[in-house]
């Protein structure tokens, strides 16, 4: 079985820019646009996270619509407060692993570039790039990659790459 | 000792930043075809603090049909459960509520598997995928997730589609015991007809498209009818009984027979979205829904709709819509809304509506706190009503 994947992991910091500006006095968790920011705006971004409805909100970044953007609209609701910083997230590339039978790889994230690594993916990733969409504002994250053969042997760790969110 | 605190306090901080993350799991069971199932998703926060997630689950819609509750890890946070089809064999959920509490660890979801009898034996996997989560203050968290594996196996059995986790307190989707005149969502494989049914003409009947439900011969009223679902009120005939036998038949045919325990009360208020959590069905005073658009004041009256109050004065009629008479619960019945006692000023069968549905009007607690999800809840004699049952007050 390989012994390493046969790459040099990259990680690029991939800063998602800001949503755009909006005019003075709308509230971007009035995603009913009806003046108010409540019960009816959250309902609407449950639907557009479940798929039920467009995708129009622009509170977690452009185009994103999942649990994140409806828990602050939520937010919005209880504390009048409408947080919309789009998320940082952590792109990385490798190249794929030269051993044969592998299925994909699994990815892992640390404090330091000795670890302790914790994998940070459910399943092998199947191509050769993995966004990281749970990082921290501060933090320096570590990230390694394992390659998956087809019977879910791994290999041993990749070199680590640094990322470090502004 | 300065330095140690220090070392600590840096200590602590590497272990909040790099927590292991939150992870979601299924079982993997064994089931025969025609069995009914429950699977539970079940959430280890560890450090993190996840106050809502979702996932993406990919299943053989050949072989199984899910039908998902929430269950009590989610519910005790005040999330319910959300979910739709993005595909035949791709369910999204969302297990999310009007708060930013973390989630406990535990149960988020119980999955009703019911299993086609003519699946094929070998292994089913129920695969997650676009997992996502936040932490209260709406920032994203790492969750990750171990699927699970159904393994169809043995012959077809037919008596197996009908589990007592699937007989369902039709307003707080509790699993328990059964309560006269209890108004009950009964969660199966292959108990009904293949298109859905509903009584025409008559509120309740005790045949939909050749389906019956009784307990102990005594045919109940049913209310909808679907080849997974039944919805039914139990008899008040079984009212001082321990236990009942059940019986759904199709066709004259039993298909599911189950012997549950039977309780004297087993209160719970209706929701809105039919979920057992979060906000109540309930109407102010000028008869419009309450909901945080649309909140009721303090001392206003508000009329919530309930079931499992137990046998009735005068006793209760199977499937009868209440007109003339207004049976009402021989237990005392109070309500409490954001800990505080409200005035009950009606407590009893709905007008115009089947027996085994409780109306109650109350009064909202003038000192009673504003917001957009109060606690609520219902009690009839000792027994409460389901926790995290809210409605908005102004």
């Amino acid at each position: 079985m390989h012994k390493s994947v046969s790459a040099v992991l990259t990680a690029f910091l991939l800063l998602i820019s800001k949503p755009a500006a909006r005019a003075q006095g709308v509230n971007p968790c009035d995603l009913n646009k009806d003046g108010a920011v409540d019960f009816l705006d959250v309902q609407l971004a449950t639907k557009m996270a479940l798929g039920s409805a467009a995708c129009t909100a622009n509170v977690a970044g452009s185009g994103v619509c999942n649990v994140v953007a409806v828990q602050r609209v939520i937010n919005a609701v209880l504390n009048g407060t409408c947080v919309t910083s789009a998320p940082h997230s952590v792109t990385l590339t490798w190249t794929a692993s030269t051993s044969s039978n592998v299925i994909g790889y699994n990815i892992y994230r640390g404090p330091a570039s000795s670890g302790p690594y914790t994998r940070i993916t459910s399943l092998p990733v199947a191509g050769t790039t993995f966004t990281d969409n749970a990082v921290q504002s501060g933090q320096t994250y570590y990230y390694v990659a394992t390659a998956v053969d087809s019977s879910g042997r791994e290999s041993a760790y990749s070199n680590s790459a640094q990322a470090v969110i502004p | 000792m300065k330095p140690v605190y220090l070392l600590l306090a840096f200590s602590y901080l590497v272990r909040a930043a790099f927590a292991q993350p939150a992870e979601l799991s299924l079982s993997s069971i064994t089931a025969t075809p025609g069995a009914s199932v429950v699977l539970p998703v079940n959430l280890a926060s560890r450090l993190s603090s996840v106050s809502g997630l979702q996932f993406d689950l990919q299943y053989d819609n050949t072989a199984l049909t899910l039908t998902a509750t929430v269950a009590d890890a989610a519910r005790g946070s005040g999330k319910t459960v959300y979910f739709a089809d993005l595909a035949p064999n791709q369910r999204r959920f969302l297990v999310q509520g009007l708060n930013n509490n973390p989630i406990i660890d535990g149960t988020v979801v119980s999955l009703f598997v019911a299993v086609s009898p003519g699946a094929s034996s070998g292994a089913s996997t129920l695969q997650f995928s676009n997992l996502v989560a936040t932490d209260p203050s709406g920032q994203p968290t790492t969750l990750i997730a171990n699927a699970g594996v159904l393994t169809i196996s043995g012959l077809l059995n037919p008596g197996s589609g009908l589990q007592s986790e699937g007989v369902l307190n039709a307003a707080s989707l509790f699993a328990g015991p059964v309560a006269p005149g209890e108004m009950l969502t009964l969660l199966g494989a292959n108990i009904g007809p293949a298109s859905p049914q509903k009584p025409s003409g008559s509120s309740t009947s005790t045949v939909l498209d050749g389906t019956t439900v009784s307990f102990d011969g005594t045919p109940a009223p049913l209310l909808y009818a679907a080849i997974n679902q039944l919805n039914t009120i139990a008899p008040y005939g079984i009212s001082g009984k321990t236990s009942t036998q059940v019986i759904v038949t199709q066709s004259g045919m039993a298909v599911a027979g189950l012997l549950l325990p039977v309780a004297e009360i087993s209160p719970a208020i209706f929701t809105m979205d039919g979920s057992g959590v979060g906000q109540a069905a309930i109407l102010n005073q000028d008869q419009a829904m309450n909901s945080p658009s649309n909140p009721a004041l303090k001392g206003s009256v508000i009329t919530l709709f309930a079931t499992g109050a137990g046998q009735t004065d005068p006793p209760g009629i199977d499937g009868q819509v209440a007109s003339a008479s207004l049976p009402k619960p021989l237990l005392p019945v109070s309500v409490q809304i954001g800990g505080l006692d409200a005035k009950v000023l009606y407590a009893g069968a709905a007008p115009g509506l089947v027996a085994g549905l409780l109306q109650v009007d109350c009064v909202v607690p003038p000192a009673s706190p504003s917001g957009p999800a109060i606690p609520i809840t219902v009690v009839i004699g000792r027994a409460s009503s389901q926790a995290g049952v809210t409605l908005a007050i102004r």
